[in-house]
């Protein structure tokens, strides 16, 4: 098992560094650069050389990536150049709402498609389990985004229930009503995939000798389905949970550009349109290793559930 | 055997809508029009936007960019997908191996990040949303195409023809791929679906087609801006595009009860 996860961390922090290495190499070779946003397009040719040796751009890639590097590793990950604030400093304050918000929409997703699966699993083959099918199929389709558009009509500017978007700050009371339209819009595509999953593994399990036997014990439907078949069938499930997160992630990022939330998604939109190397980078390493630490985690817990992986 | 069908019906009518656009539109997809948020009637069968422009033209001038994208990119993505699966599965050993870490590394980056940091080399264009799309297809592919190549290359059919000196590329060609058509082709439909919901919000969030062009996330996102006066607009893009999407993922999944007429036969509410 040690074994294991020390191999998960390595090849988690080989992904982080290959990601930033192919993400400076990739902007590095953008045309135009910060020193020429920062002088502006009227500059003389001598302020813009100074502005590059002031940034740093004038040398060679490898010994900037290296510079960049030794300092990210000390938690030191650059300025922006957009925002006046260090990079770090952002990402922290973007994490503090891309976090909960992904957090607040995989508990929902979780709840969702837990119930609906177990639901449609417990009645296979029947109305009910046609039908929350469908709608899952449904579910399934739509653009997170939309979703969220849509919401925000109805709820926040048709009837005034919640906000529409924007975000007061943690200290404020209610800060958490920010959250709930945009996490509701990501779950629930998560949540109608969840529910795919949990009701094929539980249909899988339920086909199995120990559910016969928990039957001919004269166990009631609902314990078999709640306590042995789930049981079996949280293996392919975990699974499901790791993939489901990081497409969450990348929905959490378009996400927030709807509802104004300044976490992640948001800075890196902003980022993008500055061509804000270091807050890009610091952004697509925070992705990455976020990414990499949940399918890493959900290989933890599929290797805790079924032995048999360990061992190979 | 349904959902094939429903999936196919879906599908098809949203590219005729999309082909119809080329031969026949309603009204011109940029001309201002005197009436703004028009509800549906029969003059604007969806309405009309904020500048009075026809909802119905722009969604079918519009489908044109998601279709166009979301197929390059899958056929582009699919294939070098494939290729490199293929190639890592035959080859094998530590070589194999780590050709398949570059799917990896792909998949830890969110497709929205890549095509933000795309767009910031090669500007905000159809091309680098295409190139994004197509890096965030290619693992699927890549990973599917590796392990089938792993299993049957030591069946006997393979064997048969190493021995009768065909050439590596011979034998992945001619005698492994064919017997991956069938989940390649549900894995293409699924992808296609996907990519289209890319596109929208990469278009959404204002890459790719520029304006006035119309592209379905960017007219979602100029209809969010008046959600509160007319939610007609803003309903009836994101309506299609997931009938498209729902038709494709139908179709992947008929496609698949197809391909495996056991499951179908031994769990009698796969049928459906």
């Amino acid at each position: 098992m040690l074994r294991f996860v020390l191999g998960r961390a390595v090849a988690l922090l080989g992904t982080v560094l290959f990601a930033a290495l192919a993400v400076f190499l990739l902007l590095t070779v953008i045309p135009g650069d910060a020193a020429r946003l920062v002088v502006g397009p009227e500059a003389t040719p001598e302020a813009y050389r100074a502005a590059r040796e002031a940034l740093g751009l004038d040398r060679p890639w490898p010994a900037r990536f290296g510079d960049w590097l030794g300092r990210a590793l000390r938690g030191d990950l650059g300025m922006s150049w957009v925002y006046p604030w260090p990079v770090g400093e952002l990402l922290v304050r973007a994490l503090g709402i891309t976090l909960p918000l992904a957090l607040l929409a995989i508990a929902v997703a979780s709840i969702l498609g837990l119930s609906v699966g177990l639901l449609a699993s417990s009645h296979l083959g029947r109305a009910a389990d046609l039908g929350l099918m469908a709608l899952a199929q449904i579910g399934l389709a739509v653009p997170e985004f939309w979703v969220g558009i849509l919401l925000m009509g109805w709820f926040a500017v048709g009837w005034r229930i919640l906000p529409a978007g924007g975000f007061p700050g943690w200290g404020e009371p209610g800060a958490v009503a920010y959250l709930v339209l945009p996490a509701l819009a990501l779950a629930l595509p998560r949540g109608a995939y969840l529910a795919r999953m949990v009701r094929a593994a539980v249909a899988d399990v339920l086909s199995s000798d120990a559910i016969r036997t928990a039957r001919a014990k004269g166990l009631p439907e609902r314990r078999v389905i709640l306590v042995h078949a789930l049981r079996g069938a949280l293996v392919p499930v975990a699974a499901a949970f790791g993939l489901t997160f990081a497409r969450l992630m990348a929905g959490t990022l378009v996400i927030e550009n709807v509802f104004s939330l300044p976490g992640l998604g948001w800075y890196a939109v902003r980022a993008a349109d500055g061509r804000d190397l270091y807050l890009l980078l610091g952004i697509a390493v925070t992705a990455a290793a976020l990414v990499g630490l949940v399918s890493a985690g959900a290989d933890l817990v599929y290797a805790f559930l079924n032995p048999r992986i360990r061992y190979r | 055997m349904t959902s094939l069908r429903l999936g196919a019906i879906l599908v098809g009518l949203g590219l005729g809508l999309v082909l119809l656009g080329l031969i026949w539109l309603p009204a011109p997809p940029t001309a201002l029009g005197p009436v703004r948020f028009s509800p549906p009637s029969l003059r604007h069968p969806l309405g009309t936007d904020w500048f009075g422009r026809d909802t119905l033209s722009r969604v079918m001038v519009g489908g044109r960019v998601s279709w166009a994208v979301a197929a390059i990119a899958v056929g582009v993505g699919g294939t070098v997908g494939i290729l490199l699966g293929a190639v890592a599965g035959h080859t094998g050993g530590i070589v194999g191996e780590a050709l398949m870490r570059v799917p990896d590394l792909l998949l830890a980056f969110p497709a929205v990040l890549v095509a933000l940091l795309l767009a910031t080399v090669l500007g905000p264009g159809l091309l680098g949303v295409t190139l994004a799309i197509a890096l965030f297809t290619l693992p699927y592919f890549a990973r599917l195409t590796h392990s089938s190549v792993l299993a049957l290359r030591e069946e006997e059919f393979v064997v048969a023809a190493r021995a009768a000196g065909c050439s590596a590329g011979r034998i992945v060609l001619r005698h492994i791929l064919p017997n991956l058509s069938s989940p390649l082709l549900v894995q293409a439909s699924v992808s296609l679906g996907s990519a289209f919901l890319a596109e929208a919000a990469l278009s959404y969030l204002g890459l790719g087609i520029q304006p006035p062009d119309p592209a379905w996330g960017r007219m979602l996102r100029e209809a969010q801006t008046y959600v509160g006066h007319s939610p007609w607009p803003a309903v009836f893009p994101g309506l299609i595009l997931g009938l498209t999407v729902l038709g494709l993922n139908l179709l992947g999944d008929g496609l698949r009860d197809l391909a495996d007429p056991l499951t179908r036969r031994l769990i009698p509410w796969r049928r459906s």
